[in-house]
């Protein structure tokens, strides 16, 4: 019987996914909201069901609509259940949403030392309404959120492409731009593919590039609108 | 005074998975009557690391014994290794990057240690026992290693091991991130007491097993762990 055991943690490693998620009123229209709400329920539906990994994947939601909010705290995938709609209203509070990032991140009661670098993915249509200078300067600077992997994604022809592109820092994965909903649902399966391949990997830190699936005409892809942003 | 020292590695599963070699090498090494022990932890990430590992081993038993003559520190010593793994390994370092932990305890009850990187050492001295390891700023696997230490990312100890249950224990992150914080003390004294009522074979043995069936979900790290105790 080991006599060691008692002294080991029972948890896994955690992997840290946290979704900054635009919900202003503008992503109400072409279908974006709703191509956003089905993406984000594939990959916690794919980060659950997958059995191969080297690290508990946990996933949080931010949304910025009218308000910033944490709309799903960190919650390990496969515990997540009825994953809420998220509802387009308001203006683009784009900075109180770095700030509840950046919050999450550097608290080591949320996030411990021996977790996983976090992955930090951005989804907007458009400008911030709210000064964003101080909490991306924290998000970007922090002790620990300067160590996590940004990817980002922006979506139609009004995103803020410049603050997206210094957001993101994966060299191999400049700003995604959205121009229908499928493209939304190509971003996310790419996050998703790029995290469970971190998760299965003997080194979980390593960047992985993030890899856009081919446009295709399959099955799932049909479920998507045509609408072009 | 009596002292034994203990040691094992074991593959993690991941790499075991992978087919891949043991990235972490231990050394347990008797010299003039003390010992020297060593972990180091290659990074995963870098396809010669476990030789970068086993070379930092090699190299620091061979500069402890250096040391014996002209009666070095450990901050010396480290300095020491340091030059001789960079200069060993050529000036593209990168492929064999590895952390280094490494302790010597000479007769006289002396230890000397060191840390750079990721893992943990643990010391009793004067029977107060306390974590050397600074607390991590990052994330887990994030490290920093020999090649690249600058002389503030080492950690140093040196300090009389006069008491019996006085001792070191070094270990790679493979174990040190799955331990309890508040259990670090206790796990301490469940080696050193495995150390004392058998020997350094049989413990290496009952080491080898305990690490085998780590009982953290989904762990996959190498692990190596080596202590020097006094048990008399």
């Amino acid at each position: 019987m080991s006599k060691l055991k008692q002294f080991q943690i029972q948890s896994a490693r955690p992997l840290p996914i946290i979704v900054l998620a635009d919900t202003s009123a503008s992503m109400s229209v072409d279908g974006k909201i709703d191509a956003l709400n089905k993406a984000l329920k594939e990959m916690i539906a794919t980060f659950a069901a997958e059995s191969r990994l080297r690290a508990e994947l946990q996933v949080s939601v931010i949304t910025f609509g009218g308000i910033a909010e944490t709309h799903l705290p960190l919650t390990a995938a496969h515990q997540i259940e009825g994953f809420a709609t998220l509802p387009a209203t308001g203006g683009t509070p784009m900075g109180a949403a770095f700030k509840l990032a950046s919050e999450m991140i550097e608290d080591q009661e949320i996030i411990p030392s021996r977790a996983y670098k976090p992955v930090v993915v951005l989804i907007s249509d458009g400008h911030p309404t709210d000064d964003i200078s101080a909490s991306f300067d924290a998000l970007m600077n922090g002790e620990r959120s300067s160590k996590a992997t940004r990817f980002a994604m922006g979506i139609g022809a009004d995103a803020e492409l410049s603050l997206l592109g210094d957001f993101a820092n994966d060299l191999e994965a400049p700003v995604f731009e959205a121009e229908n909903a499928r493209d939304i649902h190509r971003f996310f399966k790419a996050v998703t593919m790029s995290v469970t391949t971190l998760s299965r990997s003997t080194t979980p830190n390593q960047s992985t590039p993030l890899e856009l699936p081919p446009v295709s005409n399959n099955e799932t892809d049909d479920e998507y609108e045509e609408l072009d942003f | 005074m009596k002292f034994a020292a203990t040691g094992c590695s074991v593959v993690g599963p991941a790499h075991q998975q992978d087919n891949q070699p043991n990235q972490d090498a231990v050394l347990v090494q008797g010299i003039r009557k003390g010992w020297c022990i060593a972990v180091c932890d290659g990074l995963g990430s870098r396809k010669l690391s476990h030789k970068g590992s086993r070379l930092a081993a090699t190299l620091i038993r061979s500069a402890v014994k250096r040391s014996k003559a002209v009666d070095c520190n450990a901050k010396a010593i480290s300095l020491d290794l340091q030059k001789n793994w960079l200069d060993a390994v050529g000036q593209n370092s990168s492929p064999y990057e590895t952390t280094c932990l490494w302790a010597s305890v000479d007769s006289s009850g002396i230890l000397k240690s060191a840390q750079v990187g990721d893992g943990m050492f643990l010391v009793r001295s004067e029977g107060r026992f306390s974590a050397i390891t600074p607390e991590r700023s990052g994330f887990g696997n994030q490290t920093q290693t020999l090649s690249q230490a600058k002389y503030d990312d080492w950690s140093f100890v040196e300090a009389p091991l006069n008491q019996v249950g006085d001792g070191v224990l070094l270990m790679t992150d493979g174990i040190s991130d799955d331990l309890i914080p508040e259990q670090l003390e206790p796990f301490f004294d469940a080696v050193y007491m495995q150390l004392r009522r058998t020997n350094k074979r049989r413990c290496k043995a009952w080491l080898t097993q305990e690490l085998t069936e780590w009982s953290t979900p989904l762990h996959g790290d190498d692990k190596s762990i080596a202590g020097i105790f006094r048990i008399e």
